[in-house]
C-alpha cells in the first residue's frame, strides 16, 4: 500500500513539471541562501578570533600567576619553566609562541611615541602572524638580528624607512634601563589594534633589551579554531605544573573580545533570522499555491472515495520528494561558489573595509566549507516547509469536494 | 630617604667637637635638635669618590650593580654604572634639583623629566626624587626624644620627627635612631600622613673607612613589598678629593673613564 503511495506522489510531482521546479528552485534558492550565509558568518567568526586572538593572546596562555592582574615585565617567568616541546606534542596543538610583550618609548628625532614592543621567534611567528605576506618592504627577522620589523601605520608616524633606526627607551625587568637603537629591518602591514602599535624584536635581542634573559611573559598555544578549547586548555594545564604559572584561555584572557565577537554573532543572527523569515514565507506561498492548484483534483479523489488521510499522505510525501530534491540542488549548487571564494577571498575596500579595521579586523571576506552548516540550514529549512505543511492538513480536513470541485 | 644619603654617603664631614651627654635621656630641645643637625650634616660639604655594589632583591629575582660616585657638596653627584656589562657606561648627573642620564646603548643625554621623578631611580627602593628632594631634619621638623635603644650594637637615641606645618615634607613622621657618639643614623622609618610605616632604612657594619667612622652597609626597606629591599655597601671611599667642576656638566658624562 504504502508503496503505491509513493509512486502516486512522485508521479503527482512530474505531471505538472512547471509547478515541480518552481517549487523546487525555489526552496534550492532559499536554501543556497542560508548556506552561504551561514558559512559567511561562520568563517568571519572564526577568522575574528584567528586574527584577533590567535597572534596577541593566544588561544590558551601560560603566564605568571602574578602577572593576571599586573600584565608587565616584572612578573615574566623563567623559560625554563614551560617546555615548549612537550607542549608541541599534545596532539592537535598547531604551535607554540614563546613571547615577550611590554611597552616602550620609540622616537626618532623630535618625534616620540609610546609603542608595543614583541619579542617573537621568527622561526613560528613567521607563519603565525603571516609576516611573509604582510612584509609591505625589507626583510623579515631572523633569530639573532638586532633589529626591528615596524608596522606600516608606525612608518608614517616617524616617517621613517627600512634601514632608518629607532630609539627604543623604557623600563625593563625590575627597572633597569631598557634603551637601544635599532635598525629598521622590514615593515609590515598590520591590522590596527594592538599589532599595529608594535615593535617587533626576535626574542633573544628582546630579552636583553629588557634586562629579562631567560624570561619569557607567556607562552602562546594555539589551537585548531574548530577545537574544543576547554578540553585543551585542560590538556596543557595537566603539562604545566609549576604553581607560578596559570593557564588561561583567551575567553579568559580578553574577555572583551569575546563580548566583541558575540555582539557580531548576535547581528550576524538577525540578518539569519529575518532571511529565514523570508524564506519561511516563499515556502509557504509555494504550498499554498501547491494545495489551491490541486483543490479541483482532491474534491474528485475525495468523491470518489480516497480517505482524507490518504490525500493528505500523498501530498505530503509529494512536498517531501520536492524538499529533498531542492535540499540536495541547493547544497550542490552552493559549493561550488563557496569552495572558489573560499580559496579566494573577497578583500574590501572603501568604507566598509574603514568600518571594519576600525573593529580591529581584517577587512577580508570569505566564507567557509563547514559540514555541520551544510546539515543546520538543510534541517532548518526542512523544519520550515513542515511547518507550512499544516496549512495543508487544516485544509484537507475541511475542505468539502462539492465546493472544492466548483470551476471558479 | 635623601636626608639618609646626606647623613651617611655625603661628602663632607665636621668633625664635632660638641660633646653630648650620654647619661641622661632627657635632652633639652636645643640639644635634641643639635643631635639631628649633626646627625644630618655627618658628611655634608664633603667632596667624595666612592665605589659602591647596590643590591636590587626582590622576591624572585636579586640584581647587581657596582657604581662609582664622585660628588661634591649635597649639590653635585655623578654616578657611573660599572657592572653589569649590559649597563655599564651609564652615567647620572645629578646637579641642584635635576638629574640627568647617559645611555651610552643609545649615545644619549636625557633629563629627567618631572613625570618620572617619583619612578625608581635604577629599579631600586630609592626614587628619582629621594635623590634631589632637599628637607632639613634639623629645621623642617619638630623633635621628641623616645628614648634609647641599641642599634648593631651602638647606643643610639630613638628620636621622632614631626614636619612643621609649613614644611615641604611629604612624610607624617619620622622616626630615627642616631647612635651617640659617632651620630650616624643606624635607622630611620618614614612614615605617611596616615601615621602607616612607609620605608625603613637600616645601617650596618659601622667601620674605618676613608678616614670616617660610617655604617659601610645600608639596607632600604619598603614597607608594603613585602620581600622588597635595596642594599648599598661601600666597597672604597676616599673623602675631600679634589674633583674639577667640570666633571658635574652634562658634557662630562659621555667622557666618564671610573
Amino acid at each position: 500500500m504504502i508503496a503505491n503511495d509513493f509512486k502516486l506522489a512522485w508521479r503527482n510531482i512530474w505531471r505538472n513539471k512547471r509547478r515541480a521546479v518552481i517549487t523546487m528552485s525555489s526552496i534550492t534558492v532559499f536554501l543556497f541562501l542560508v548556506i552561504f550565509m551561514g558559512q559567511m558568518n561562520r568563517w568571519t567568526m572564526l577568522n575574528n578570533i584567528d586574527s584577533s586572538v590567535a597572534a596577541y593572546a593566544g588561544y590558551i596562555q601560560i603566564t605568571d600567576t602574578a602577572f593576571v592582574d599586573e600584565p608587565i615585565m616584572d612578573n615574566a617567568f623563567d623559560q625554563s619553566l614551560v617546555d615548549v616541546k612537550e607542549l608541541q606534542s599534545i596532539e592537535g596543538v598547531k604551535g607554540v609562541y614563546p613571547r615577550i610583550v611590554s611597552g616602550a618609548m620609540a622616537s626618532i628625532g623630535v618625534k616620540s611615541k609610546v609603542t608595543g614592543v614583541m619579542g617573537i621567534i621568527p622561526d613560528v611567528d613567521n607563519d603565525l602572524m603571516k609576516l611573509p605576506q604582510k612584509l609591505l618592504s625589507g626583510e623579515l627577522l631572523e633569530d639573532g638580528d638586532n633589529q626591528i620589523l615596524i608596522s606600516e601605520d608606525m612608518s608614517k608616524f616617524y616617517e621613517v624607512s627600512v634601514g632608518d633606526s629607532l630609539i627604543l627607551f623604557g623600563q625593563g625587568y625590575f627597572g633597569v634601563n631598557a634603551a637601544g637603537i635599532y635598525r629598521i629591518k622590514g615593515i609590515v602591514t598590520m591590522t590596527p589594534g594592538a599589532l599595529s602599535n608594535m615593535v617587533y624584536m626576535p626574542m633573544s635581542a628582546c630579552q636583553y633589551f629588557y634586562g629579562a634573559e631567560d624570561k619569557y611573559t607567556a607562552v602562546l598555544v594555539n589551537i585548531d579554531e574548530m577545537a574544543d578549547l576547554a578540553t585543551f586548555t585542560a590538556e596543557v594545564k595537566a603539562k604545566v605544573t609549576d604553581s607560578s604559572l596559570v593557564v588561561r584561555n583567551w575567553k579568559e584572557v580578553v574577555p572583551e573580545m569575546e563580548q566583541i565577537i558575540a555582539l557580531k554573532e548576535q547581528s550576524n543572527n538577525i540578518i539569519a533570522f529575518i532571511l529565514l523569515g523570508v524564506v519561511a514565507f516563499g515556502i509557504f506561498g509555494t504550498v499554498v499555491m501547491l494545495y489551491n492548484e490541486r483543490l479541483y483534483e482532491f474534491g474528485v479523489l475525495n468523491s470518489i472515495g480516497m480517505r482524507r488521510s490518504k490525500i493528505y499522505l500523498t501530498t505530503m510525501l509529494e512536498i517531501g520528494f520536492l524538499s529533498l530534491l531542492g535540499v540536495l540542488a541547493g547544497v550542490v549548487l552552493v559549493t561550488p561558489l563557496l569552495a572558489y571564494i573560499n580559496t579566494n577571498p573577497i578583500k574590501l575596500s572603501g568604507d566598509m573595509a574603514e568600518t571594519i579595521t576600525k573593529q580591529g579586523f581584517d577587512p577580508i571576506l570569505s566564507v567557509g566549507l563547514y559540514p555541520d552548516v551544510y546539515i543546520n540550514s538543510a534541517l532548518t529549512i526542512l523544519f520550515l516547509i513542515f511547518l507550512t505543511t499544516f496549512y495543508i492538513l487544516f485544509k484537507v480536513v475541511r475542505f468539502t469536494p462539492l465546493e472544492a470541485m466548483r470551476k471558479k | 630617604m635623601k636626608q639618609v644619603i646626606i647623613g651617611v654617603i655625603a661628602i663632607v664631614a665636621l668633625l664635632f667637637t660638641t660633646s653630648v651627654n650620654t647619661t641622661t635621656a632627657t635632652l633639652s630641645k636645643e640639644q635634641l635638635k643639635e643631635v639631628v643637625n649633626k646627625a644630618e650634616n655627618r658628611l655634608r660639604g664633603k667632596s667624595s669618590v666612592a665605589t659602591s655594589k647596590v643590591t636590587i632583591v626582590r622576591p624572585k629575582y636579586t640584581r647587581e650593580m657596582t657604581l662609582k660616585t664622585w660628588s661634591k657638596g649635597e649639590d653635585y653627584s655623578l654616578t657611573y654604572i660599572m657592572t653589569p656589562a649590559r649597563d655599564q657606561g651609564t652615567v647620572y648627573l645629578k646637579r641642584l634639583k635635576e638629574i640627568w642620564y647617559y645611555l651610552p646603548s643609545v649615545e644619549r643625554n636625557i633629563k629627567m623629566p618631572p613625570s618620572m621623578m617619583n619612578q625608581s631611580w635604577m629599579g631600586t627602593d630609592l626614587s628619582n626624587d629621594d635623590l634631589v628632594r632637599k628637607t632639613s631634619l634639623a629645621e623642617d621638623f619638630s623633635h621628641e626624644l623616645l628614648g634609647e635603644e641599641t642599634i648593631q650594637g651602638k647606643a643610639c637615641y630613638h628620636i621622632k620627627l614631626i614636619p612643621h606645618e609649613d614644611a615641604d615634607v611629604v612624610w607624617g613622621k619620622v622616626e630615627m635612631w642616631v647612635d651617640k657618639t659617632l651620630y650616624n643614623v643606624m635607622k630611620q622609618e618614614q612614615f605617611d600622613e596616615d601615621m602607616e610605616l612607609v620605608n625603613t632604612m637600616k645601617a650596618y657594619n659601622v667601620k674605618s673607612i676613608g678616614g670616617e667612622t660610617l655604617p659601610t652597609k645600608m639596607e632600604f626597606i619598603p614597607a608594603d613589598k613585602k620581600g622588597q629591599m635595596t642594599v648599598m655597601e661601600y666597597q672604597s671611599i676616599q673623602f675631600n678629593v679634589q674633583i674639577p667642576d667640570s666633571y658635574f656638566t652634562t658634557q662630562f658624562m659621555t667622557k666618564v673613564k671610573p
